[in-house]
């Protein structure tokens, strides 16, 4: 096995202050001792609803918010126990491509300065024909038009700047990118065309994603294993097979059961599972199982006793007290 | 001629809304925007319309122009009709309109955070209607609202009539809107994305409680979205949008079983469904364009597979191929 990232008990708790000279009252636990592999060349699709903790996942492994507990490797080494020299380095072989394409691109500067920022920085290209040649060629590649170099982001559409983000994130020579949320924005129309972009990046250059969304239907187009997360914790994963086929945890089925159903068949089959109220706050978290109180299964173990991460077999992890 | 063919299999008596040919443009500094170029269609008693398109595509200008609430001096109504149980909207005084917004018709926006008045309480905004439309007393308002927050599965409605918005989650406050556009007993509730910004299971309640309401009030929805998934479970008969032109209106199984508009059919090959087989997606080339350089005839032409001569030249009219089910390509075109 090649794990290219491995995150361990991962925890980011941000504080709240108030009272008092600003003392830190409580913590908002958005992340609870996660832990997950990405195998070299894989998708990870990272599902749940807003609010559960899965973009601050990614954003924690890419250090944009330092962590509070837990290790994040990558290729084997540590990131925050590296030296600042090598965790620069690594750091050019990971990439994030944000939600929002109208505001993850800076208005005063033209494509051509985004796309060449990272080759700058990193210093990847000796002269300034090379330069241009490579931007040239990450544009052709996202199916940007060469010639639109010197324009500025506003006068793009919504899927080309998704675009003009996926290349600026290829631009390093990334092998680990983060997708969070990298298609909510657009159009259903424009979602096919990126989702097929990202998929043919994947064949042609072998890169590994970890794709945060909460669209189900294209988390299951396009990863190879799903975590599900509720409330700060993985409380199931596995492969997108086990995952959309057999559920385990009462959550990940009633979050499969609320995707509105699309042919005729496909609604004479499903049983919707409605859940009642909302997600809890993530500083006043419930003892035991995170999901008992929205649970239609729950008995008493349930809200007092907090579920084991367990092995179901042939890797399909679940955390929850019963079998079903 | 009829010139609204898509209630040709209906009585007329059924018929709660018939806007034909509404036509609504911005004037701008540099040029006129046509947003909605000649859209007819009929929303029937008791029956949920969906009207999906994408961004830009006139679906919320056409039914925000049913209650006339998109006004000012760059906003043209060039023409048509919005007939709201035989009289025309479009052609009301404010006076007469405002007797009909909130108690015959009522809206459900999109951002339950925006469409809120953060300075009220929940009880005193959703009491306003109640105020304005009925003779009840406050005690009756009071009692009716409570009800109604009961209905749309509120915990503690008697708490939150004291709450302001921002007490509540996004689910909470759509479900305080649902609530608050029922409260009248409306004949027609316009729907404009209202589960978009929510999440799935959020959604799942919000979508449930609508058409547990629905059965009960027997009111008419007019549901607009982009999601083709939840068109495809909440509407009786779906109107497809593109370029500020219906392009395809058909029954929900008919849609999505026997879709005819190339627009139609990209759509619903685009969307990745449950075990695909294939590695990529199908996929509708180019860019939705905006409505400043809108293609001649028919505005899919540029990214249509089958596209003609004929198509850029002049807009196709509306034809029916099967009993209520309307087509506007020149594909199915009389020759």
């Amino acid at each position: 096995m090649n794990k290219l990232l491995e995150v361990k008990n991962l925890k980011k708790y941000f504080p709240i202050k108030g009272g008092f000279a600003g003392k830190t009252i409580a913590e908002v636990k958005a992340v609870d001792g996660v832990s997950f592999s990405i195998e070299h060349g894989k998708v990870l699709g990272l599902v749940g609803e807003s609010g559960c903790g899965k973009s601050t996942v990614g954003r924690v492994i890419l250090g944009l918010n330092p962590k509070t507990d837990g290790t994040v490797l990558f290729d084997g080494e540590d990131l925050y126990a590296v030296s600042k020299e090598r965790l620069r380095e690594l750091r050019r072989r990971m990439q994030m491509v944000f939600q929002d394409p109208f505001s993850s691109l800076d208005p005063r500067m033209t494509v051509f300065d985004i796309i060449s920022e990272g080759i700058k920085a990193y210093g990847l290209c000796g002269s300034q024909d090379e330069l241009e040649n490579r931007v040239e060629d990450l544009m052709t590649r996202c199916g940007l038009f060469p010639d639109q170099a010197y324009r500025y982001a506003h006068q793009f559409s919504g899927g080309q700047r998704q675009r003009i983000c996926i290349a600026r994130a290829l631009a390093t020579n990334p092998d680990f990118i983060v997708l969070d949320e990298a298609v909510s924005a657009l159009d259903v129309s424009i979602q096919a065309q990126i989702i097929n972009l990202l998929k043919d990046l994947q064949d042609s250059i072998g890169l590994t994603y970890l794709f945060i969304s909460h669209d189900l239907n294209i988390v299951q187009f396009i990863s190879d294993e799903v975590a599900v997360m509720y409330l700060g914790e993985i409380v199931e994963y596995g492969t997108k097979q086990q995952i959309f086929d057999h559920p385990m945890h009462p959550y990940s089925v009633a979050l499969l059961s609320a995707v509105p159903a699309f042919t005729k068949e496909e609604k004479a089959k499903k049983q919707r599972i409605i859940l009642e109220g909302d997600l809890p706050s993530p500083y006043d978290l419930p003892e035991g199982c995170r999901f008992a109180g929205r649970c239609p299964y729950s008995d008493e173990t349930c809200s007092a006793v907090k579920p084991e991460w367990t092995d179901r077999g042939d890797g399909h992890f679940c955390r929850c007290h019963k079998k079903f | 001629m009829k010139n609204d063919i898509i209630s040709t299999a209906e009585n007329d008596n059924d018929v709660l809304l018939r806007v034909s040919d509404l036509r609504v443009s911005f004037k701008t500094d540099r040029a006129v925007l046509h947003a909605v170029e000649g859209v007819s269609f009929n929303v029937l008693h008791g029956e949920t319309l969906g009207i999906v398109g994408e961004s830009g595509c006139g679906k919320s200008i056409s039914c925000m122009s049913i209650l006339k609430l998109i006004q000012g001096e760059n906003v043209l109504y060039e023409g048509g009709t919005i007939e709201f149980e035989g009289v025309n909207t479009l052609t009301m005084s404010d006076k007469q309109l405002q007797k009909i917004r909130g108690k015959d018709i009522s809206v459900i926006f999109q951002e339950p955070m925006t469409a809120l008045n953060p300075l009220y309480t929940i009880g005193d905004q959703m009491s306003e209607a109640l105020k304005l439309h009925s003779k009840l007393g406050k005690k009756e308002i009071r009692d009716r609202c409570i009800e109604m927050l009961e209905k749309v599965r509120i915990p503690n409605p008697r708490e939150i009539m004291l709450r302001y918005p921002f007490n509540l989650s996004g689910g909470m406050r759509q479900r305080v809107m649902i609530a608050m556009a029922l409260l009248t007993n409306p004949k027609l509730v316009i729907a404009d994305e209202p589960t978009t910004a929510l999440d799935v299971t959020i959604q799942a309640q919000v979508l449930d409680v609508m058409q547990s309401l629905q059965r009960e009030y027997g009111c008419s929805y007019i549901f607009i979205t982009h999601d083709l998934g939840v068109i495809s479970e909440m509407a009786d008969r779906v109107a497809v949008m593109y370029g500020g032109h219906i392009c395809e209106c058909a029954d929900t199984d008919t849609l999505f079983e026997n879709p005819l508009h190339p627009y139609t059919r990209g759509l619903i090959a685009s969307r990745p469904q449950g075990r695909m087989t294939q590695s990529r997606l199908a996929v509708i080339p180019g860019n939705v364009p905006s409505l400043a350089n809108k293609p001649s005839g028919c505005p899919f032409h540029t990214r249509c597979p089958d596209a003609r001569d004929c198509c850029r030249e002049r807009f196709p009219e509306t034809v029916a191929v099967d009993e209520g089910h309307t087509v506007a390509c020149w594909n199915y075109a009389k020759k």
